[in-house]
């Protein structure tokens, strides 16, 4: 119990300073746009093969506009050495990553939940019929997003380079939950269902997603402690 | 050798042959590629080490002197 | 002593390589791909070290931080970059087998996508090493990264063989069968390799040190 509201406090703390500035949440939408405009050179985006590459179209998007916003979680405590006032303070490691994990992921789902719509209008797509399925998808594949984000973030905190290491340890990571969420959006926009062969994707993504948060839990104490 | 029982004209054997021929360059290509690969690796550690010796030796004649 | 060990492993290593070169060039072509199907005795044996060597890297990581004994963090270290060469050498051998069987350098197969996936994970640890100076916070930092990568090959490998076979594959492997009777050298060679890797992790673990000797020599050499 108390673990919980230890989480809840910190998850708190970094929604409400973001919301403050709104730095964030604004350059990652900014960025998810202006790729989302470039994209329309790069395919014809009228085409019926644009259905197929929406997905992937999609979830490029989310992944560099999420790093943006993953890439401040833990910098963000760096000035005023507020990150050594959180690590020393009488919380778990894993209750402050969990916390910041959940502030994380609330300003990723918001970004992704708001640029949907512009994408469906940009590549005039009708996402109505499966929205609750497609709404899942995002769910799980922002989840993964976040949890490798996080942990990386604090990762790569202190060191040189740290907007170039973030994505270049992170996406290599991400790849199967990637892949996945890539193909179940893209059946998805194509018609189909979540069932068959898709379940067995769906399957990956919540596996994924068990995995790396159990095994981010378990060795975050190293990374902030030491 | 089946391919050869097979052929039926000259032709077909001079193909024969020259696929077989660029089947064995594409091995030794292959071959040649790794073993180039892992040697330059090992290079690349011989002159590390040999760069690490030198400045460890500098650092100490250095530090010995400063000591004097 | 540890000359002597990475001497007498690289002389066996050698010897069964040898060995086997001149028993594999006796044996008959194979019959669908030919002459060139023989790599198969480099190529596979190579990416078994690789796989080897990221799991003893895995194993040094969590070693390393139970016990945080440095030699652990040497060894992954070592390890890894012996192991990111090997990978290296089956990537080009399967390229160029690749060129040979199917007519083109490189296709997104399953095994190709899978092996280029785990290099570039491991070539990021060896990048989040090098931008990281102090020796402590380096050998945490890369310990819990390399137990996260090594995590992701299992779900990499499924992953990508489950996304190609939903594809019409570009081309075939066409159709290789392996002899019973050539096994023997396949898994004389797979033991050469993992000597050859031995020795060649010794070799760097060597460098490792010094880099460590220098590291203090550096800070005495400030502190006067």
């Amino acid at each position: 119990m108390e673990f919980l509201r230890q989480v809840l406090v910190v998850a708190h703390k970094d929604v409400r300073a973001e919301l403050r500035t709104k730095e964030a949440v604004n350059a990652s939408f900014a960025f998810a746009l202006v790729v989302l405009l470039l994209f329309s050179f790069a395919f014809d985006p009228e085409s019926e093969t644009m259905k197929e590459m929406a997905g992937g179209l999609l979830w490029i998007v989310y992944a560099f506009a999420g790093a943006l916003v993953l890439n401040r979680s833990f910098a963000r405590e760096l000035p005023n050495d507020c990150l050594d006032g959180l690590v020393a303070a009488p919380t778990p490691g894993a209750a402050l990553f969990l916390g910041k994990a959940l502030a994380n992921y609330a300003l990723v789902l918001a970004v992704e939940l708001i640029s949907l719509p512009v994408f469906g209008i940009f590549y005039s797509m009708n996402l109505m019929p499966f929205l609750p399925q497609l709404l899942l998808v995002i769910a799980l594949g922002a989840w993964a997003l976040t949890v490798i984000g996080t942990m990386f973030s604090a990762l790569t905190v202190n060191i040189r380079l740290r907007e170039v290491m973030l994505p270049m340890m992170t996406y290599p990571i991400l790849a199967p939950a990637l892949m996945g969420a890539m193909r179940l959006t893209a059946t998805l926009v194509q018609g189909g269902g979540l069932g068959g062969d898709m379940a067995t994707w769906l399957k990956l993504l919540i596996a994924f997603d068990a995995v790396y948060t159990v095994a981010a839990l378990a060795l975050v104490d190293f990374v902030l402690v030491g | 050798m089946l391919p050869f029982l097979l052929a039926q004209t000259v032709e077909d054997i001079r193909f024969e042959m020259q696929r077989l021929q660029r089947n064995y360059e594409f091995l030794s290509y292959g071959l040649i590629a790794a073993w180039v690969i892992l040697a330059i690796y090992v290079l690349m550690m011989v002159a590390r080490q040999r760069r690490l010796k030198g400045e460890i030796e500098r650092l100490r004649t250095m530090l010995g002197e400063k000591r004097l | 002593m540890r000359d002597k060990a990475v001497y007498v492993l690289g002389i066996i290593a050698a010897a069964l390589l040898v060995n086997d070169m001149l028993h594999i060039i006796g044996l008959p072509d194979e019959k669908m791909q030919g002459a060139v199907f023989k790599i198969i005795f480099f190529h596979v044996p190579v990416a078994f070290t690789a796989l080897t060597a990221c799991g003893v890297s895995m194993i040094a990581s969590a070693l390393f931080l139970i016990t945080r004994n440095f030699l652990f963090d040497a060894l992954a270290v070592a390890v890894t970059e012996v192991g990111l060469a090997f990978l290296a050498a089956n990537l080009v051998t399967g390229s160029i087998w690749g060129r040979e069987t199917w007519g083109i350098w490189w296709t997104w197969d399953a095994r190709l996508t899978s092996a280029l996936i785990c290099w570039v994970l491991y070539a990021s640890y060896l990048m989040l090493r090098k931008s990281i100076e102090e020796p402590t916070q380096r050998a945490i930092f890369a310990a819990v990264f390399s137990i996260f990568c090594f995590i992701d090959v299992p779900i990499v490998i499924f992953s990508i063989k489950w996304w190609r076979t939903q594809h019409p594959q570009p081309v075939f492997w066409a159709g290789g069968s392996f002899p019973a009777d050539w096994a023997p050298y396949f898994w004389f060679n797979v033991l050469a390799m993992m000597l050859l890797g031995a020795a060649m992790t010794l070799v760097r673990l060597r460098d490792e040190e010094s880099q460590r000797e220098l590291e203090s020599l550096r800070r005495m050499a400030n502190a006067y």
